[in-house]
C-alpha cells in the first residue's frame, strides 16, 4: 500500500518544480542558441551569393549574404564563409534562406548552416549527418526536391568482378547499374537534418539496349510531383566483347527513371524519342514542377538540340516538345535551367558553334513553355555559366549573378513578365572573379 | 676512440668531428686481438709545458688524436708495425716522428717549439665538415647524428629540427613523408644517399628506414646545389652520408615503445689489415601498429538509423607498418689499387595497411600496400689515381622494385573498427564502388633502375681543384592490374626514362684562403620513351604508338665564401636550377586519364643565397655561433596539372606557374664547457604565386598571394646536457629537450573568404630524452618521450599525427 506523507508530497512537489524549472531553463537556452548571433527576423528572407574556387580540383565553395541586389558592390575578397568541402560542395537554401543545406562531395557528409545577421559571412554549423554508410558512397549527388527534403543518390557500374552479367553461353547480357537512394529531411525551423532508410537496387534499361552494352553511368537532378519522383540519368556504352568504353555513344532517345514517392518503390525507366540525350545535367536543376503538377524536363547532349519535355502521371507527354536550339536558332548545350512560374523559365546555354561548354560562350534565354517562345537576353558577352548552379526569385524578379570572364559583373534582375531581350534591371556590382573561379548562383 | 680523450671545448668537438671524417668513423670498443699495442704519448713544448690540443695524425692508419690539457694522447689497439706520427700544433710547422709498435704499451714523447699564438685557436682552424661545406659558399645545414644516434630518433625528425627544413608526414611510422626546404617541395627537392639519387635505391631506402646509427651526417642544401650532387633539383637537396667504417666493429640496437613500435638494427664491419679485404653489413627491422589515438572533427561514429555523428577518440586499427631489410658489401679497402672497391647488395620488404582516404572521415579496414626491393651495386674510389692529385670515384647499381596495392574488400568500417549494417537488413554495408579506395584493385608495378656515376677530381695546384661528374640513370616502369578487363590492362604503358647529367666544377682558393669559390655548370639530358596505345577520341579505336623525346638543358652557378675577419664569414651562392619534366608528365598515361603534353619545358629557378656565418666565438668556457641565410628564388614554368574539360574528363600537364620566394633562416648555437649545448633556429619565408594570367588570359585571384597549404614560419629550440660519472664512475648521461614550432597556415589560398577556412593549426611539440652510457662504454640505454603535451598535431589538413609516445632503446657495441 502506497502511503504518501505530506512531507514526502512536499519533497515530490519540490522535485517536480525543480524538474520543470530545469526543463524550461533548458528550453530557453536552446531557444537562445537557435537565434545564433542575433538571427534574422523570421519574416526576413535571407539571400546568398555563392562563389566556387578551383572548380576543377580541390575546390572550395563560399557563401555571403546579400541584403541589397540593386546597390553596392559584392566581392569575396577576404569575405565569405567557406562551406565544408573535400572536393566540392553542393548547397541549397531553406525557403526563407535562414538555413543552408550542403553535401560535401567526397567527404560524404551533409551539413546544415544557420545564417546569422552579425556580418555578411555570419554562418554557423547547426547540424551534420553522415549518410555514407547508408548509401555506400562518399561520392553521391544531392538535390533539393521540396522545401522539406533533399535526395541523395548515386549509380555505380563497373567492369570489375560481378559488374558484368553473362548468360550460360558466356554471351554478354548487361553491365549492371546499381542505384542507391536516400531521403534527407531538412527542418526549416531549426536546420535539423534527418535521414530516411536507404534504397538500393539495380536499375534496368530495356533488355536489348543493355545487351548492346548501354548502362546508366550517372544519375541526378530529380523532381517530385504527385507521388512520383522523376530522375534524370546519363547513359554510356561499352563494347560488349572488350568492355572498353565506346566514346562516340550518344543516346538516341530520352529516358527518365520513375519511382513511387516517398516510398522509392516500383522503379522503372520510361523513354521517348521526342529528344535525344541525357537528362541528369551537371549541377543545375534539370526538371521543374509547374503549378498544375506537370514536370518539365530538359534533355541535352553534344550535337543534339536542347529540348524541354513534359511529364505527367509518370509518362512523357507525347504531344509536347520545347526545342530551345530551334527557337534561338543556334546549336546549343545546356546543363540545366530555372522555372519562375506561369510557364516562364530562364535557360543558361552554350553556343556550341562558338566553343565547347568549357569556353565563355554562354547566354541566357527567357523561355515561355506555354507559348513556345525563347528570347536570348541582351547580357554582356564572354559569359561562362557551366558551373552556374542556382538562382531564385527575389520580390517578383528572377535574379542571376552575371559576371563576364575577366570583367566586373552585376546582379541582373529579370522581369518574368517582359518578353524583351532587355527585360531586366542591372543591379549591384559583383567584382570580377578570376582564373579558376566562378560565381555559381543566388540562393 | 674519443672516449679516451678528454675534450673540453666545442671547438674540440668540431675538431673531433673532423677527425672522425679523417679516420672514417669506426668502432669504439676495442677488439680483443693479439699482437696489438697502444701508443701512449705526450706533447710538450721545448720549455717543458704540456701542449694541449695538438693534433696527432697517424699516417698509415689515417687515425687522429688530440692531446689533452696535460699534452697526453693515445692510439689504442694498433697492429704491430712501424708508424709515422704527424704532430701539429697551431702556429708551428707539423713535426714527424716514427714509432715502432712491437709491444702492448709504447711510450712516445714529442717536443715541439712554443707556438706563437694561443693554443685554442688550433681548433678553430681545424674546420669540421660542416664548416668546410659552408666555406665553399653553399647555404647548407649539416646535421650530425653522433649526438642522437643512441636515441629513438629518426633521420626525418633530425631534419625537421633544422632551420628552413620542414618534414610533413601523414601519420605514424612508415607513413608518407614530404620534404619542404624553404617552401619548395615535391619534385623540386631531391634526396641523395652518398651523392647518389635515392631513386636508384628504391623507395625502401627512404630516410625513415635508415637507422640513424648508420648515418654519418645529413647535408641540407638550400637552393643552390653543388655539382657533385647530380640530379635535377630545383629547390634544394638532402644528402645523407652513410658511415663507412673500415675497422672491425659490431653493434646493435633495439628500440621498443608506444603503439607497439619495434625498431632493431645490427651493423657490422670487418677488415683484414694485411689483405685489405673488407666486409660490412647491416640489417634493420621496423614494426609499428601505429594504433595511436585520433580525435576531432573528422573522427566519429555514425548512428546507422539517424545518420547523426558522435565524435569519439578512436584508436587507429588498420595502420600497421612492417619493414625489414639489409645491406651487405664486400671488397677491398685501402689497398694499393683502390681506396675502396665494394660490391653491395640491398634487399628490403615492406607492408603497410592504409587506414583512411584523403581525409580521416573515410575509414578503411582492409586496403594495404606492399613493396620489395633488390639492388646490386659496385663502388670504387681511389685517391691519386695514377697521377697525384687525381681522385676518382665510380658507382654503378641495378635495382628492382615491386609495388602492389590490394583493395578488393567492399565492407564499410567505422572508427571503432566495426563493420556497419545501417539499413538493418542483416548484411554488412558495402562501398558501392566494390572497394575502399575506389574501384577494386590489385595494381602492381615493377620498376627497374640502372644507375651509373663517375666523379673525377683533379687538384691542378694547391689552390685550384677541378671536378667532373657524370650521372646516368635508366628507369622503366611496368604496371598491371588483374582486376581490370584485358583491354584496359593492355593500355597500361611501359615508361622509360633515361637521364644523363654531366657537371663540371672548379673549386678555388684566393687571398690566403680568405676567398673560396666553386664555379659549376650542369648539362641535363633526358630521353623519355613510351610504348602505348592511345584511343582516338573520335572513332574510339586504338592506335599503337611508340615515341621518344629528348630534352637538353644547361644550368650553372657559383658559390663563394669570404672570410672578412676570423670567425666572420660571408657566403653567397647563385644557381640557375633545372627540373626536368617526368615521363608521365610529357607522355601522359591513358590509364590515369593524362593526355600527352610533348611541348613541356623544364622548370627553371634562379636561386640566390647570401649568408653571414659568425663564430664560433669563445669566451672562456662559452661558445657562440650564428648562421644566417637570406634567399631569393624566382621559379618559372612550374609544371602543373591542367584543367580537365567537362567532356573529355582527361587532363594534361602545362608549364604554367611561377613563384617568387624570399626568406631568411637563422640558427644560433651556444655551448658551455662541453656540458651544455643549445641551439635555436627559425625560418620565415614569403613564397608568392607570381603568374598573373592563365592560358586564356584570365587573372588568377591568388596572384601574388602566399602559397597555399605550405608552412611559412617554423622555429626550433634544442638544449642538450652532458654529464659524466653519474650513478657510476666513467658512465655518462645525455639529456635533451626539444621544442618545435610551426605557425598555422591555410589549406586553401588566402585572400578569398574569411569565415570557416580550413586551417592547419599552429603546432608546438615538446620532446624529451635521456641516454645513459654504462662505464664499459659498450651499452647505452635511452628513453625518449615525444609530443610530451599530447597535442593534436597535423602536418596536412585533417590528417592527425601521433600524440604522446614513449620509447626505450638499447644500444650495444660488441666490438
Amino acid at each position: 500500500m502506497l502511503v504518501i506523507t505530506q512531507h514526502k508530497l512536499m519533497k515530490l512537489a519540490i522535485v517536480a518544480l525543480a524538474v520543470m524549472v530545469g526543463f524550461s531553463s533548458c528550453k530557453k537556452k536552446e531557444d537562445d542558441e537557435d537565434k545564433g548571433n542575433e538571427g534574422h527576423a523570421p519574416s526576413t528572407h535571407v539571400y546568398h551569393l555563392a562563389f566556387a574556387v578551383d572548380p576543377d580540383g580541390q575546390s572550395s565553395t563560399f557563401f555571403q549574404q546579400v541584403l541589397d541586389f540593386r546597390n553596392g558592390t559584392y566581392s569575396f575578397e577576404n569575405l565569405g564563409f567557406q562551406l565544408h568541402s573535400t572536393r566540392t560542395a553542393r548547397p541549397y537554401s531553406s525557403p526563407n534562406g535562414h538555413y543552408i543545406y550542403s553535401y560535401d562531395y567526397l567527404g560524404g557528409q551533409v551539413y546544415s548552416y544557420h545564417a546569422g545577421n552579425s556580418s555578411a559571412d555570419d554562418y554557423t554549423l547547426v547540424d551534420q549527418i553522415n549518410p555514407t554508410p547508408a548509401i555506400g558512397s562518399n561520392a553521391a549527388r544531392f538535390t533539393q526536391v521540396s522545401s522539406e527534403e533533399c535526395m541523395l543518390h548515386i549509380v555505380t557500374s563497373s567492369n570489375a568482378d560481378g559488374g558484368v552479367v553473362y548468360d550460360e553461353n558466356n554471351n554478354f547480357v548487361r553491365r549492371k547499374s546499381m542505384g542507391a537512394f536516400l531521403r534527407v529531411g531538412t527542418d526549416n525551423s531549426n536546420g535539423a537534418l534527418t535521414m530516411g532508410s536507404p534504397k538500393q537496387f539495380e536499375i534496368l534499361l530495356p533488355e536489348d539496349e543493355m545487351a548492346s552494352g548501354v548502362y546508366i553511368s550517372r544519375i541526378d537532378a530529380p523532381a517530385v510531383s504527385n507521388g512520383k519522383i522523376y530522375y534524370g540519368f546519363a547513359r554510356s556504352q561499352v563494347n560488349t566483347s572488350t568492355l572498353d568504353a565506346v566514346s562516340s555513344y550518344v543516346p538516341s532517345d530520352a529516358a527518365i527513371l520513375v519511382m513511387d514517392y516517398p516510398s522509392l518503390t516500383n522503379p522503372h525507366v520510361i523513354k521517348t524519342t521526342l529528344a535525344e540525350g541525357n537528362t541528369n545535367g551537371f549541377r543545375t536543376p534539370m526538371a521543374h514542377v509547374s503549378e498544375n503538377g506537370d514536370v518539365y524536363q530538359m534533355v541535352s547532349a553534344n550535337g543534339k538540340p536542347t529540348k524541354i519535355l513534359k511529364l505527367s502521371n509518370g509518362q512523357f507527354d507525347p504531344n509536347y516538345v520545347f526545342n530551345l536550339s530551334e527557337l534561338v536558332g543556334r546549336n546549343t548545350i545546356s546543363n540545366g535551367w530555372f522555372y519562375v512560374g506561369n510557364g516562364i523559365g530562364y535557360v543558361p546555354f552554350c553556343d556550341t558553334d562558338l566553343g565547347a561548354a568549357s569556353t565563355p560562350n554562354w547566354y541566357v534565354a527567357r523561355v515561355d513553355l506555354i507559348n513556345n517562345t525563347a528570347v536570348v537576353l541582351n547580357l554582356p558577352g564572354n559569359l561562362w555559366l557551366q558551373q552556374y548552379q542556382y538562382s531564385k526569385m527575389v520580390d517578383g524578379k528572377f535574379v542571376m549573378a552575371i559576371v563576364p570572364v575577366g570583367a566586373d559583373g552585376n546582379f541582373y534582375l529579370f522581369d518574368p513578365a517582359s518578353t524583351s531581350p532587355n527585360g531586366f534591371e542591372v543591379g549591384a556590382v559583383i567584382k570580377q572573379g578570376a582564373a579558376g573561379t566562378a560565381y555559381i548562383g543566388v540562393f | 676512440m674519443w672516449n679516451c680523450i678528454k675534450i673540453n671545448s666545442f671547438q674540440r668537438q668540431v675538431t673531433v668531428l673532423w677527425m672522425v671524417v679523417l679516420m672514417v668513423l669506426g668502432s669504439v670498443c676495442h677488439a680483443q686481438q693479439l699482437k696489438q699495442g697502444t701508443i701512449y704519448g705526450q706533447v710538450t713544448f721545448s720549455d717543458g709545458t704540456p701542449a694541449a690540443d695538438a693534433v696527432i695524425y697517424l699516417e698509415e692508419l689515417k687515425l687522429t688524436s688530440i692531446s689533452n690539457e696535460t699534452g697526453k694522447f693515445s692510439f689504442k689497439d694498433l697492429p704491430y708495425a712501424n708508424y709515422t706520427l704527424v704532430i701539429a700544433v697551431f702556429g708551428n710547422e707539423p713535426v714527424k716522428q716514427s714509432v715502432v709498435v712491437s709491444s702492448a704499451r709504447i711510450t712516445c714523447n714529442v717536443k715541439v717549439e712554443k707556438a706563437t699564438r694561443q693554443l685554442q685557436e688550433v681548433n678553430i682552424e681545424a674546420a669540421g665538415v660542416k664548416r668546410q661545406l659552408e666555406e665553399k659558399g653553399f647555404a647548407v645545414n649539416v646535421i650530425e647524428t653522433k649526438n642522437v644516434e643512441l636515441q629513438s630518433i629518426q633521420a626525418n625528425e633530425l631534419l625537421d629540427r633544422s632551420a628552413g627544413v620542414r618534414i610533413r608526414q601523414n601519420g605514424g611510422l612508415g607513413s608518407q613523408v614530404q620534404y619542404n626546404i624553404n617552401g619548395l617541395t615535391g619534385n623540386s627537392i631531391r634526396i641523395f644517399i652518398d651523392g647518389i639519387p635515392i631513386s636508384s635505391y628504391g623507395p625502401s631506402f627512404s630516410l625513415n628506414s635508415i637507422p640513424n646509427s648508420m648515418i654519418e651526417r645529413i647535408e641540407v642544401y638550400k637552393g643552390v646545389i653543388p655539382a657533385q650532387l647530380s640530379d635535377d633539383a630545383l629547390g634544394g637537396a638532402i644528402n645523407v652520408v652513410l658511415k663507412k667504417s673500415m675497422r672491425n666493429s659490431l653493434s646493435a640496437s633495439y628500440s621498443f615503445g608506444s603503439f607497439n613500435t619495434h625498431q632493431a638494427n645490427v651493423n657490422g664491419a670487418y677488415r683484414n689489415d694485411s689483405t685489405g679485404f673488407t666486409a660490412r653489413g647491416s640489417v634493420f627491422y621496423n614494426y609499428s601498429d601505429n594504433n595511436y589515438e585520433v580525435w576531432g572533427e573528422k573522427v566519429y561514429i555514425t548512428n546507422p538509423l539517424t545518420g547523426k555523428v558522435e565524435r569519439i577518440r578512436a584508436k587507429r586499427f588498420h595502420d600497421s607498418y612492417n619493414s625489414w631489410g639489409g645491406k651487405a658489401e664486400v671488397g677491398f679497402t685501402d689497398v694499393k689499387w683502390a681506396d675502396q672497391l665494394l660490391l653491395g647488395v640491398i634487399f628490403s620488404d615492406m607492408q603497410r595497411d592504409v587506414q583512411h582516404g584523403a581525409t580521416m572521415e573515410i575509414v578503411y579496414g582492409n586496403r594495404y600496400a606492399t613493396q620489395n626491393t633488390q639492388q646490386l651495386s659496385l663502388n670504387y674510389a681511389k685517391k691519386n689515381f695514377f697521377i697525384d692529385g687525381l681522385d676518382v670515384t665510380a658507382f654503378g647499381s641495378y635495382s628492382y622494385l615491386n609495388r602492389a596495392v590490394f583493395d578488393t574488400v567492399p565492407y564499410i568500417y567505422n572508427w571503432l573498427g566495426q563493420r556497419i549494417d545501417a539499413n538493418g537488413d542483416g548484411k554488412w554495408d558495402k562501398w558501392a564502388s566494390g572497394a575502399e579506395g575506389s574501384s577494386p584493385t590489385l595494381q602492381t608495378s615493377l620498376e627497374k633502375n640502372l644507375t651509373g656515376r663517375i666523379h673525377v677530381a683533379y687538384a691542378i695546384n694547391a689552390n685550384h681543384r677541378f671536378h667532373l661528374n657524370s650521372l646516368m640513370s635508366n628507369f622503366t616502369r611496368d604496371q598491371d592490374d588483374e582486376m581490370l578487363p584485358q583491354i584496359e590492362r593492355d593500355l597500361m604503358d611501359t615508361r622509360m626514362l633515361n637521364k644523363r647529367i654531366y657537371s663540371v666544377a672548379l673549386e678555388s682558393r684566393f687571398f690566403d684562403e680568405r676567398v673560396k669559390t666553386s664555379l659549376f655548370a650542369k648539362q641535363y639530358v633526358q630521353d623519355v620513351r613510351l610504348k602505348d596505345r592511345t584511343k582516338d577520341s573520335r572513332t574510339g579505336t586504338f592506335v599503337p604508338f611508340e615515341l621518344s623525346k629528348s630534352t637538353r638543358t644547361t644550368g650553372y652557378g657559383i658559390a663563394a665564401s669570404y672570410t672578412i675577419v676570423r670567425n666572420v664569414m660571408l657566403v653567397a651562392s647563385a644557381e640557375k636550377a633545372i627540373r626536368l619534366p617526368e615521363g608521365s608528365e610529357i607522355f601522359g598515361n591513358a590509364a590515369e586519364n593524362i593526355d600527352p603534353s610533348y611541348e613541356l619545358k623544364p622548370e627553371t629557378s634562379d636561386n640566390l643565397n647570401v649568408g653571414l656565418n659568425l663564430g664560433t666565438f669563445k669566451m672562456k668556457k662559452h661558445g657562440f655561433a650564428l648562421n644566417t641565410n637570406v634567399f631569393y628564388r624566382n621559379t618559372n614554368d612550374m609544371i602543373r596539372q591542367g584543367v580537365p574539360s567537362q567532356v573529355s574528363e582527361t587532363y594534361r600537364f602545362e608549364n604554367l606557374l611561377s613563384v617568387i620566394s624570399k626568406g631568411v633562416d637563422a640558427e644560433l648555437n651556444y655551448n658551455y664547457s662541453d656540458k651544455v649545448f643549445y641551439s635555436a633556429g627559425a625560418s620565415v619565408f614569403n613564397a608568392r604565386f607570381n603568374t598573373e594570367f592563365d592560358e586564356n588570359g584570365h587573372r588568377y585571384y591568388y596572384y601574388q598571394k602566399r602559397l597555399r597549404n605550405a608552412p611559412y614560419f617554423t622555429a626550433n629550440s634544442n638544449v642538450r646536457l652532458h654529464f659524466n660519472n653519474v650513478i657510476q664512475k666513467e658512465s655518462s648521461v645525455a639529456v635533451y629537450y626539444n621544442v618545435g614550432y610551426v605557425h598555422e597556415f591555410f589549406r586553401d589560398w588566402e585572400g578569398i573568404g574569411k569565415n570557416n577556412k580550413p586551417i592547419i593549426p599552429t603546432q608546438v611539440v615538446h620532446d624529451l630524452g635521456v641516454a645513459y652510457t654504462f662505464p664499459n662504454k659498450c651499452v647505452t640505454i635511452s628513453l625518449d618521450a615525444k609530443n610530451l603535451m599530447d597535442r593534436q598535431v597535423f602536418d596536412n589538413w585533417a590528417l592527425q599525427k601521433p600524440g604522446r609516445a614513449f620509447y626505450v632503446k638499447l644500444n650495444w657495441k660488441f666490438i
